[in-house]
């Protein structure tokens, strides 16, 4: 499977064209592997969600995310002017007493001088509880982590940059074989053992002993400071890189504070390509990169796994099927009103390329992650969706001339992925996962039959409400088909809900001693089963006629949407960067519309009737 | 079926039976069930977990206000009844029944399988520092009194949440006052006092305390005084203690970050079990617990004390009924799938047909 992703991945670069040796080769630079967040992972996934939590753009100005980063880590003053601090609080620059030229997004070099108020106003609010902050509170302590994470990242290649505290006259650069009398902290680091030499014979009479002894003394003064600076950190970003090891990688500064960890080869390397860069040597650094990239590559042995994300993030699927469902569901309603067939062809056609998309996107996620593709909210968006397309085309392969089929992929696609999009930045990241969910048995039967029942619920929902809204349009006829379909649905998720939530207990059973233990996520699962369960006793019962059936149906959705959302929102509060009342916003505008609905409903059925 | 057609329609006639064994029942038990989870879910994001567990879902009857209601335990009850009526006297055995009834069987199971847990089940706890050893565990949430006379060495055991202030526990010495969590201060010039403090979403977490009344020590606080005595009794104020018939002894507990973060990748016990004159050592972790018999012991946390000793909480579940809910699951999910494709395979042969 990996091998043919491989080769369909080589037959589109070769396609490509031939990157002229004139430009940095920042292809090359995405798949330089990073550990982050508990992964191994590209350069290019790193630089995209750090922008977006920055700015919450993933593209500036002209630059793309990986050239902005490289910049930044690079040469951190030609970037210190761009605007990608977001502020969406215009109260902390007043806090900050900082001039608000009504933009969204500021420079570094904009902020740089309310940093230490910044500080001060972050730390108070650390002080407080989480779930007793307010939104200002939370603003300054958003911003000064992206700040934070800023200052280090652009501090990562300090070491490598020439300072007037390391230059040194023309008798010392050739007793420590220097190339030239200005140097930085690596050149001068590099020589440790000569300098350790000169040291050792004591002779501190000669202008030149006395130079090596102060290159010494600033050298520990440099590591000593950096230790300091790297405790001032809340958050630490350090630009772990260079492999030691086939799980753990570090950063060029671990390697140089630590005495016991010997300079890798990689650190040269990294020391050369800075230099390159600098020196806007393109063809020295592209070659540099690639020989960085094999070398890393041979010890981590994840080649395969970084440049399938590297592919993931070009080939970009969620966003491109976003579009094409987007572009299926105006032409099916239109195929609708107009009545004009061929419409629905291409209504069909857009969305079988999304669905592959969507599907190609699962499928990477679980081959880079090596685990089910639902861990997280954003990705039970991305697996839900997945599942309503797939029944809405089957539907409308059963049966053709209905448009039912279509609407219902095309309707779910778009609306579930665009909501998945609030959550991208932080979990897109592709997670990696707490103790409990630690399990790939667990996650890929429990969490999934879970999912599953969401999805067929749900779109039994769905097409309840299609159903009573052609019942208002053609004046209280019954669509039996349209019955039939939502109770077929409506089973489905029942079937796989039940499941799913027992052998949730089970799991529980296994991992805490307790089957069942009342908790929010367990008391949602099973309200999903009590509603759906309950239609169909109160069919049996004869409680409800088709009407009411279908009402019944309609609300299952809510309570589909509440289980899987709403219950997030009672626990211990949601962080978020930037989308804090996210999630409780949109809940409540949905059990609006949904109200607006069903009282819509019993008006028009009423003067229908009457 | 042992009883035939014709007799189940007869009984059917029956109003009691009809009514038990209607699906008219089962609706009502749903909408109730949903309002009383919705209610408990709720209420337990402001008071707790055990709380609310207590309040309305392991009692029989809960108050709305004045109003009492039934509680989840008496509706499944119902459920339970309506269901077993239903199979009894309703069903219609067919094959096109076949998933429908199955999973009304499995149903049954996951019921009684939960009466059982409710009833015979218990829950402990077993807190070991590295090198530690003991077979005897400790209730999450029950606290008891232990009063020993000094004269003939005759033990009483009281249960805390069945005291009230005004009882006794020896001819002169009187409860005062209860608290569910509080804690003993020393001042500089009122000396001790003992401070009543909010109690704890997490119910285990509160440190019950009390007031005495009589020729002995004022305060008896379950943390840092929870013995006292005079000439004539000692009393000790502790969690409610179960013997265990295996011991347990840690060898080592151990962390695992995911690598550059403070996430924890798994918990991991190492213990050796002493059960029945064999000891044999073996690891416990999350999702990896440890079954002997009805006993089961589960990774459930880990910490680092004042002294920095590394310790373990093992949870220790005595259920004899477990498996009995995985059957339940395997059964009544076949049955409603088999229901699922025999309603599909029907419409599709409906469809072909027309």
């Amino acid at each position: 499977m990996n091998r043919f992703i491989l080769i369909i991945i080589s037959v589109i670069s070769l396609t490509l064209p031939a990157l002229a040796e004139n430009s940095f080769d920042y292809e090359l630079v995405k798949k330089i592997p990073i550990q982050a967040e508990g992964r191994i992972k590209p350069l290019d996934s790193y630089a995209k969600y750090l922008l977006i939590s920055l700015s919450g753009k993933s593209k500036l100005d002209s630059d793309s995310h990986i050239e902005w980063f490289t910049k930044l880590i690079f040469n951190p003053e030609s970037s210190a002017n761009k605007k990608i601090f977001l502020i969406n609080n215009p109260e902390l620059l007043e806090a900050l007493g900082l001039e608000s030229d009504h933009s969204r997004r500021y420079s570094f070099k904009e902020l740089e001088p309310g940093i230490d108020k910044l500080f001060e106003l972050a730390a108070q609010a650390l002080q407080k509880n989480e779930e007793d902050r307010v939104e200002i509170e939370k603003e300054f302590i958003r911003v000064f982590k992206n700040i934070n994470s800023y200052i280090q990242l652009s501090n990562s290649f300090l070491f490598n940059f020439k300072h007037p505290d390391f230059t040194v006259s023309d008798l010392t650069k050739s007793e420590l074989n220097l190339k030239s009398n200005f140097n930085s902290l690596f050149d001068v680091i590099i020589k440790a053992d000569p300098i350790a030499k000169t040291l050792e014979t004591q002779n501190t009479s000669s202008l030149m002993n006395k130079e090596i002894i102060r290159l010494a003394f600033l050298i520990y003064d440099w590591v000593e400071k950096y230790k300091n600076y790297q405790e001032l950190y809340i958050v630490n970003t350090s630009m772990d890189l260079i492999p030691i090891n086939e799980h753990k990688l570090v950063s060029a500064w671990d390697q140089l504070i630590d005495p016991d960890i010997e300079l890798t080869e990689e650190i040269h390397i990294l020391s050369k390509l800075h230099n390159a860069f600098l020196e806007n040597n393109h063809q020295g650094f592209n070659n540099l990169t690639k020989e960085y990239l094999k070398l890393v590559n041979s010890k981590t042995k994840l080649k395969n796994k970084i440049e399938l994300e590297v592919f993931y993030n070009k080939l970009n699927p969620i966003f491109n099927s976003k579009i094409l469902y987007g572009l299926a569901l105006i032409l099916v309603l239109l195929c609708a009103i107009i009545q004009y067939p061929p419409l629905k062809l291409c209504s069909v056609i857009f969305s079988c390329i999304g669905f592959l998309l969507h599907t190609s996107a699962l499928l990477l996620r679980i081959l880079i992650l090596d685990r089910a593709p639902v861990s997280n909210l954003f990705e039970t968006f991305i697996f839900v969706s997945w599942i309503i397309v797939l029944l809405g085309l089957l539907l409308n392969f059963f049966d053709k001339n209905s448009k039912l089929g279509i609407f219902l992929a095309s309707f779910s696609g778009l609306i579930l992925l665009l909501i998945s999009g609030k959550f991208a930045v932080e979990a897109d990241t592709m997670q990696v996962l707490i103790a409990v969910l630690n399990s790939n048995f667990w996650l890929s039967t429990h969490v999934i039959a879970v999912t599953v029942g969401y999805a067929g619920v749900f779109s039994a929902g769905i097409v309840a409400h299609v159903y009573l809204i052609k019942q208002i349009i053609n004046k209280n006829a019954h669509n039996k088909k349209l019955t039939g379909i939502f109770l077929g649905l409506l089973n489905f998720g029942l079937c796989f809900s039940f499941l799913g939530t027992l052998l949730g207990g089970i799991w529980a059973d296994q991992s805490w001693g307790r089957f069942w233990g009342w908790d929010p996520k367990e008391n949602g699962a099973l309200l999903i089963v009590l509603w759906s369960t309950l239609v169909f006793h109160a069919r049996l019962s004869g409680m409800v006629k088709d009407t009411g059936l279908a009402l019944l149906t309609a609300f299952a959705s809510v309570v589909v949407i509440t289980s899987w959302f709403g219950v997030n929102l009672l626990g211990v509060g949601l962080h978020s960067y930037g989308f804090t009342s996210g999630i409780a916003t949109g809940l409540f505008s949905y059990y609006f519309l949904e109200l607006i609905f069903f009282a819509g409903f019993f008006l028009l059925d009423r003067k229908n009737s009457q | 079926m042992l009883i035939s057609k014709k007799k189940r329609a007869e009984l059917l006639k029956n109003t009691v039976i009809s009514w038990l064994s209607s699906p008219k029942i089962a609706v009502i038990c749903f909408v109730a069930l949903g309002i009383l989870i919705v209610a408990g879910t709720i209420y337990q994001s402001e008071y707790g977990l055990y709380q609310a567990q207590e309040k309305f879902f392991n009692s029989w009857i809960s108050f709305i206000g004045p109003i009492p209601v039934p509680s989840a335990k008496s509706i499944m009850w119902l459920l339970f009844i309506n269901l077993s009526f239903a199979l009894i006297f309703r069903f219609n055995y067919s094959w096109k029944n076949l998933g429908l009834i199955i999973s009304h069987l499995g149903i049954i199971f996951l019921l009684v399988s939960g009466f059982l847990t409710d009833s015979f089940s218990q829950e402990s706890f077993l807190k070991l520092q590295e090198g530690e050893s003991s077979n005897i565990s400790e209730d999450y949430y029950q606290w008891q009194i232990k009063v020993r006379s000094n004269t003939d060495n005759s033990i009483k055991t009281f249960n805390l949440d069945k005291l009230e202030p005004g009882d006794n526990l020896t001819e002169n010495i009187r409860i005062e006052k209860i608290y569910k969590n509080a804690k003993l201060f020393e001042t500089p010039f009122a000396g001790t006092i003992l401070k009543e403090l909010e109690t704890s979403k997490e119910y285990e977490a509160n440190i019950p305390a009390l007031i005495l009344e009589g020729n002995i020590e004022k305060y008896l606080e379950a943390e840092t005084r929870n013995f006292i005595q005079n000439d004539e009794y000692s009393i000790i104020l502790q969690r409610k203690k179960y013997q265990l018939p295996f011991s347990i002894k840690l060898i080592d507990v151990s962390r695992d970050l995911h690598p550059g973060t403070e996430i924890a990748k798994s918990y991991k016990s190492h213990i050796s079990v002493t059960d029945s004159g064999l000891t044999r050592e073996l690891n416990i972790s999350m999702n990896k617990p440890f079954r002997t018999g009805a006993y089961t012991a589960f990774q459930a946390g880990y910490g680092i004390d004042q002294d920095s000793n590394e310790f373990t909480v093992l949870a220790i579940v005595e259920n004899s009924s477990y498996s009995l809910a995985y059957w339940a699951t395997l059964i009544a999910s076949l049955g409603l799938f088999i229901n699922f494709f025999q309603n599909l395979f029907s419409k599709m042969r409906s469809k072909l047909d027309e």
